[in-house]
């Protein structure tokens, strides 16, 4: 039976899941710089390892309200396509197997936010994981800063 | 193609470096033939070209480029009569090998896409064919400066005292058809031991072929101070190939390679009237370059001293990403010793053990001093002279010329600057774009020009020097001059001027970079096709640079170009908003100002300062930046004025930090974000965004 391994993570109320594959690692949140003029979801850029990557409020971005940071906070940095960047979440829960049998279609009118993120829902149990493709998070912002 | 199958995967790896080269020597082919064109007699640069053919005959018949290898052979065959004096220069002959340098490029072309080459050469190579039997010339023919030469070889010869058993060998040589040389080698004067150079010398020799004899022998040079050595050589090589490998030895500062014409009924010796001179080196070159026409007959081989620099200079190639690695590197070192100084600070605020940590901030003071040297050699690997990206246009102009009558001269000059390599790959196409303009646009056909006074021949001059932290390109005409009256016209039919808006003179001019802005009554097939400025205008800017552009009806139009020296790092100011630290880079930075706020005037919604009778706009970056303002009153704000050409504006910020140096950090996907041109870390490992003057000049610029 076919398998995924996810990477899943709180946001509010919520539990989402990323392909493990996706993300390079789990940091805590070091101090992000504002990048003035960026997109709202842009809470700003932090220093990885000498690299300058920019990080994605998920909150912002799926339009819940903002949260405060706890010792639970944490920045997961993906790589897509090449490119690398960082989303902020209230905390990583754990890593999970799934398989692709449990993996439902997004819903038609998805839990208030936008649908082209969401890949499916996966049923653990009661539990309802909100499976996420990233692939397209920072390509809001070149339309944004266009239509700005 | 035939390309053997076996060694396909080995000569694979080999593909790079034979294209690298080939398009390095196809380039030397371009830029001498025009320079030929202007210099026929020229025997160096002949020598020159046939060098650069017949190495790329070599190296693409190991690669198995068949083609390429029989369009250089007769390429090679035509040189080589011209080099033997059988045939004048004629402008024909130029063409047609210039056709022939096309022709490669486009075959160089395929074989770089890994396709078979298909590009037709026959028509080439019989045109050369045609030209090198028809085009022939008789002996007596002779051009003077070729006659002059010689004279010159006659001076270098010397009489070998030639024993029997010498004579015998050189007799036999003659007779197997084997070259006679004399070879003139000049060692370093103040070398020690110069007998065992001469040895050297002649080992290398050995490989060549007979050394008969050598003058004067090695006691003598060790005792007496002599620093020439004559060695008389029978060979099959060629004598360029011979001259070359000698010049490695080191302490070597010259090398001639003479025809020695050893004749049996003339005691021994006689020169030839065919005696060949090869090129001096810098170093015993110190003749200055005379005006053309009479200096290539007095220093021997007429060699331009920039030619010949090109020959010496000792390079390796290496990969830019091994040497952006290398850069990036020694960024993180940069960044990592100053937080090593931070912690040095920190250890005497609260250790005990003073000496101890004295000799620790010492060490950092010497490591920094090693990390600035370090760091400024890496940076200087990336610089590349901007002569690479200009030779491309004598050959743009001259063919313009022949196409359309017009006469021009391009000037070039300061081709040495050097700039970052990205800098150069990328200012190619604008300038291009910006000389087929002056080319099709600025100069005059030669009647009118004749009519309103002016030399037939237009005149365009290519320049590139330091100025300041930034690189100034300029291009200019003496041709007509921009048509201001046209540009207001089209600018109040595209609507970007206002009815009764009066424009001055250069935002008029400036007008041309708006997009879709052509003043050009005809499209031609040079340029005008409508795109064109602005594109120009977006890619400098994109370089983090600036351009202007200045005319005068009748007298001509220059393009100024400003460019930053480097890209990667830079010194610059801290300057603080609130909790937020940004870097000003320094280049911009004109002054900075305390100014009392009661003095800010505002104007038409910008604020305002005079500052020595002349008026300043100013921004304030807490506004730009979606800061709020201060909380406390102050009645003085730091003023940072920075500018970029002519253009000044004064940033309003809350505090300097100091100036430091910065390494430059890419923000990727946030590229473009107006107002910032990137990001670095500081030495606190916080990330710090670098301001882009240029855009933030312009949004008050326009906003005026």
């Amino acid at each position: 039976m076919q398998e995924e391994q996810m990477v899943t993570f709180s946001l509010g109320s919520e539990e989402f899941g990323v392909d493990i594959m996706k993300v390079q690692e789990i940091i805590r949140i070091p101090p992000i710089t504002r990048v003035p003029k960026a997109p709202d979801f842009i809470e700003g850029v932090i220093n990885l390892r000498g690299n300058v990557i920019p990080v994605v409020n998920l909150r912002v971005r799926f339009g819940m309200l903002p949260g405060e940071e706890t010792d639970l906070s944490r920045i997961i940095v993906l790589q897509i396509d090449n490119k690398i960047f960082g989303v902020r979440v209230d905390g990583v829960t754990e890593v999970m197997r799934l398989s692709s049998d449990s993996i439902e279609p997004p819903p038609p009118i998805a839990l208030g936010l936008d649908a082209s993120f969401i890949r499916g829902v996966g049923k653990i149990g009661d539990r309802l994981l909100i499976l996420l493709e990233l692939d397209k998070i920072m390509d809001g912002e070149l339309m944004n800063e266009e239509t700005a | 193609m035939g390309q053997d199958k076996n060694l396909g995967i080995e000569l694979d790896d080999f593909l790079e470096f034979y294209l690298l080269d080939s398009q390095e020597q196809v380039e030397k082919l371009g830029s001498g033939l025009l320079e030929l064109e202007k210099d026929t007699d020229n025997i160096a640069i002949i020598n020159e070209l046939f060098r650069s053919a017949h190495s790329l005959k070599g190296a693409s018949g190991t690669m198995g480029f068949t083609p390429i290898v029989e369009l250089t052979h007769a390429a090679e065959d035509l040189l080589e009569k011209l080099r033997q004096g059988k045939m004048a220069v004629t402008n024909e002959i130029i063409d047609v090998l210039l056709a022939v340098t096309d022709r490669l490029k486009l075959m160089l072309a395929q074989v770089e896409q890994k396709v078979p080459i298909t590009e037709e050469y026959n028509d080439l190579t019989s045109q050369m064919k045609a030209l090198s039997e028809t085009g022939a010339l008789t002996e007596s023919n002779f051009s003077p400066a070729r006659q002059d030469v010689v004279n010159q070889a006659e001076n270098l010869l010397i009489e070998f005292p030639l024993t029997f058993s010498e004579r015998q060998i050189l007799e036999e040589a003659q007779a197997a058809n084997k070259a006679i040389y004399q070879i003139n080698v000049t060692v370093a004067p103040d070398a020690l031991m110069k007998s065992v150079r001469a040895v050297m010398v002649m080992q290398r020799l050995e490989a060549y072929g007979t050394v008969v004899k050598m003058f004067p022998s090695l006691d003598e040079l060790d005792n007496n101070d002599q620093h020439k050595i004559h060695i008389l050589l029978t060979t099959m090589e060629l004598p360029e190939e011979i001259r070359a490998d000698i010049l490695e030895i080191s302490e070597i500062l010259d090398v001639k390679v003479l025809n020695y014409a050893y004749a049996v009924s003339q005691n021994g010796f006689a020169v030839e009237n065919k005696a060949e001179v090869q090129a001096e080196s810098p170093a015993t070159h110190n003749e200055p370059p005379k005006a053309a026409g009479q200096g290539k007959i007095n220093s021997p081989a007429g060699l331009e001293p920039g030619q010949i620099n090109k020959n010496k200079v000792h390079t390796i190639r290496v990969d830019t990403d091994r040497m952006d690695n290398l850069i990036n590197l020694v960024g993180e070192m940069v960044i990592t010793r100053t937080r090593l100084v931070k912690i040095g600070n920190d250890l005497k605020d609260t250790n005990q053990n003073v000496s101890l940590v004295n000799s620790l901030n010492d060490t950092n003071v010497y490591l920094g001093r090693l990390m600035s040297e370090l760091q400024e050699s890496v940076m200087r690997l990336r610089m590349v002279p901007i002569g690479t990206v200009f030779s491309r246009y004598p050959r743009l102009v001259r063919d313009f010329c022949r196409k359309s009558g017009k006469k021009i001269d391009l000037v070039i000059k300061g081709e040495e600057t050097e700039l970052d390599k990205t800098v150069i790959e990328m200012i190619g196409d604008p300038l291009t774009h910006i000389i087929r303009n002056s080319v099709d646009h600025g100069i005059e056909p030669p009647e009118q020009r004749l009519a309103v006074g002016k030399d037939k021949t237009g005149v365009i001059t290519l320049d590139a020097y330091h100025e300041g932290n930034h690189i100034a390109i300029i291009v200019s005409d003496d041709g007509a001059g921009l048509d201001l009256e046209k540009i207001r016209e089209k600018g109040r039919q595209n609507g970007l001027i206002a009815e009764n808006e009066e424009l001055s003179e250069r935002d008029l001019t400036n007008l041309i970079f708006h997009p879709g802005f052509s003043t050009a009554d005809k499209i031609t097939d040079i340029s005008g096709r409508g795109v064109g400025m602005d594109v120009v205008k977006k890619a400098i800017t994109n370089l983090g640079g600036l351009i202007d552009v200045q005319t005068k009806k009748g007298e001509g139009t220059s393009f100024i170009i400003r460019l930053p020296l480097t890209l990667a790092i830079i010194q610059a100011l801290l300057v603080e908003l609130g909790e937020e630290i940004y870097a000003v880079p320094l280049s911009s930075v004109v002054e900075t100002l305390l100014v009392n706020t009661k003095e800010i005037k505002t104007v038409g919604g910008l604020q305002m300062v005079q500052i020595r009778g002349n008026t300043l706009p100013l921004l304030s970056l807490r506004q730009k930046f979606d800061l709020p303002e201060r909380e406390e009153e102050v009645e003085e704000v730091y003023v940072v004025v920075v500018g970029l050409g002519d253009k000044n504006v004064g940033l309003i910020v809350d505090e300097l930090q100091g100036q430091q140096e910065i390494v430059i950090k890419s923000l990727g996907d946030l590229n473009g974000i107006p107002g910032i041109a990137g990001a670095t870390i500081l030495g606190d490992g916080k990330v710090t965004l670098i301001l882009d003057i240029g855009s933030l000049i312009q949004d008050v610029l326009i906003s005026r």
